[in-house]
């Protein structure tokens, strides 16, 4: 599902260039729930963009279902956001004067086809909030709002869902329900990618990406981390 | 994107902020508004001397006054050049083609009046029996004289509404006697309530009498204050103007390089005079509207860059669902445009109804030119879609990871 090969990306700063990921090789497959880890600075979100098409890469290959999107165009691009990725971010990111069915909608108003209110009517039903269609944002609650969110990256049948700290603005108790959601859409054989700081987060993930300075130094499975966890220490 | 879809997420966006929406829509709404009222009124005025110079029958007839200059209206018999003549007159109904009538006219201004105790002071208008033929002056009682008082010079008068008023009150003048200056005449006929002439004067206040009885018994002058000929044919009127003047420049002797002593004035030369004032104010005031419509503009662009900066998260959340530069672009030029275009379009109505209003309140002609108000909305709605340009580029060349960072 996504294959990347030597990705680089360059950050050019007045006249010093920061490199944000310095040769990231990475396979993901269709069906895995992957999160990606590290401290902050470590390049995650700018691989989370990359992978997301949000921006393009200043080296390297990637293989997005088969087909590369390193050198493609801002329309190009576009249309893959479009069509075969769901963004989920922290601050959930919903228009707040539109109704969470409104919200829901959108992704499909940049697609030529009809049926959109069932649509995202259905996708509501999916993350269990049928009876909050016409409620706008600030009548939710965080865990809600990032189910309406949710709930938007699905409505166009992605191959990819991207969480960017999808649970970094909730509590506990909403951040255990957006995991079980998560969950629950992987067994439905979504293909998951969470980027994340926090270990009891990743640990949902089949697999864990650890990257420091621009490079992936490891990768782990839950059963793994549980071990050194318990022992206190880094393995 | 469907372009349908494209309307609605820009209605969407304005309707989510209705004060800025509102606020963005006023300068070209009070735009559109007044120049609406100017135009409707400007054109209004223009008809409504239209009518009167129709009413009169002055399409079909050529003026010819003494004096060179551009004086308007009747002037005294005793203050213009006295070159003009019945001579001239006869010369010009035998000589000049397609010629069908000319009528006499010997006024003088400031004539005192009297009849018992009563007395006022108007112009009184000394004229041939046939310039009623040329010149419509109906009469409500009584008959206009004929060339039998003219021959005879007989001291008869057809009273104004608002002179027989001024004399009579509301006694029955027929038949009474009155005075001009010192000379008894008789009243044989109240001419009908008329109006304004074109050139503003009122046409209620005045006397009229035989040509001949005024150039010789009341005021002892042989020149003309004008001749009015009716010409055949209103398509005519141009070159047999152009005849009267060169014959009356021969037979006044004008020597060469010398301005002419007389001035021959045509209908559609009239309009222009009389509307040329109103036209030019018509045409500052619109300017200064379109003027205040490019403010509207710069205010759209300006609430537009603003609503741009403060949107910048929606514009990423957007483009990471899909949306293209493109979809951005028209999205915010066409809030833009959607925004100018229905200010225009209430302007207009705000603007008929203002000039209607006008119209009834103030007296004031209005009337509606609907090409003139199509094509204001059409110019609000390029204001705004030019305007709307710089704001939707800004947004539209925004990178998708940074607006989504807001």
């Amino acid at each position: 599902m996504i294959r990347m090969d030597g990705i680089q990306k360059t950050y050019r700063v007045g006249d010093v260039e920061v490199p944000a990921l310095r040769g990231i090789s990475l396979h993901i497959k269709k069906g895995e729930f992957v999160a990606i880890m590290g401290p902050s600075g470590c390049g995650k979100s700018t691989l989370m963009n990359l992978m997301g098409c949000l921006d393009t890469p200043s080296a390297g290959s990637y293989l997005l279902d088969g087909k590369e999107v390193a050198g493609l165009d801002d329309d190009a691009l576009s249309t893959i956001r479009n069509r075969k990725i769901g963004f989920v971010f922290q601050s959930f990111n919903l228009l707040p004067r539109a109704t969470a069915l409104e919200n829901v909608e959108l992704p499909l108003i940049y697609r030529d086809e009809g049926g959109i209110k069932a649509k995202a009517a259905a996708a509501l039903v999916s993350v269990g909030l049928a009876d909050r269609a016409q409620h706008k944002p600030t009548e939710l609650s965080g865990g809600q709002q990032q189910r309406v969110a949710a709930a938007r990256a699905l409505v166009t049948d992605p191959a990819i869902l991207m969480a960017d700290e999808p649970t970094g603005n909730l509590d506990t108790k909403a951040s255990e329900e957006i995991m079980v959601l998560f969950g629950d859409l992987h067994r439905q054989g979504r293909t998951i990618v969470l980027v994340t700081h926090e270990p009891d987060i990743a640990r949902h993930a089949e697999r864990t990406i650890h990257l420091k300075d621009g490079k992936v130094v490891w990768e782990s499975r839950p059963e793994d981390v549980l071990v050194p966890a318990a022992t206190g220490g880094q393995p | 994107m469907k372009i349908v879809s494209t309307v609605r997420v820009s209605i969407k966006g304005l309707t989510t902020n209705k004060l800025r929406t509102f606020f963005m829509m006023l300068g070209v709404l009070i735009g559109i508004t007044a120049l609406t009222v100017i135009v409707s009124v400007g054109q209004g005025a223009k008809a409504q001397v239209m009518q009167k110079m129709e009413n009169l029958s002055a399409f079909g007839a050529v003026m010819v006054i003494p004096g060179g200059g551009m004086t308007r209206g009747l002037g005294s018999v005793d203050t213009v050049p006295a070159t003009l003549t019945a001579e001239d007159a006869q010369t010009i109904q035998a000589e000049v083609p397609n010629v069908q009538d000319v009528a006499l006219v010997q006024s003088k201004q400031g004539m005192s009046i009297k009849f018992a105790g009563q007395s006022t002071t108007t112009m009184v208008w000394g004229v041939t029996p046939n310039y009623p033929t040329i010149r419509p002056t109906p009469v409500s009682r009584g008959e206009f004289f004929g060339p039998e008082e003219q021959t005879s010079t007989a001291r008869v008068a057809i009273l104004g509404q608002d002179t027989a008023v001024a004399l009579f009150g509301d006694a029955d003048p027929l038949e009474q006697t009155i005075r001009i200056e010192t000379v008894p005449f008789k009243v044989v006929g109240i001419q009908k309530k008329m109006g304004a002439s074109p050139g503003g004067g009122n046409l209620d206040d005045r006397i009229l009498i035989p040509q001949a009885t005024a150039g010789r018994r009341l005021f002892n002058l042989t020149n003309m204050t004008q001749l009015v000929i009716q010409i055949k044919g209103r398509d005519q009127v141009p070159g047999a103007a152009e005849q009267v003047k060169r014959l009356l420049h021969e037979r006044h002797h004008i020597a060469p390089g010398m301005p002419d002593d007389f001035s021959v004035r045509i209908a559609e030369q009239m309009l222009g005079i009389l509307t040329g004032t109103s036209q030019t104010l018509t045409l500052f005031l619109s300017i200064v509207a379109a003027l205040s419509l490019l403010v509207g503009g710069f205010i759209v662009m300006n609430i537009m860059l603003i609503s741009v900066g403060e949107r910048t998260k929606e514009i990423g959340l957007r483009r990471a669902v899909g949306a293209r530069r493109r979809d951005i672009l028209v999205q915010f030029i066409l809030e833009a445009g959607v925004v100018t275009a229905s200010g225009g379009l209430i302007g207009v109505f705000l603007g008929v109804g203002g000039a209607l209003l006008a119209s009834h309140l103030m007296g004031w002609p209005a009337a509606l030119s609907w090409p003139a108000i199509g094509g204001a909305v059409i110019f609000a709605g390029i204001v705004g879609l030019a305007f709307g340009v710089q704001p939707a580029r800004k947004a539209a060349g925004l990178h998708p990871v940074e607006a989504l960072r807001g």
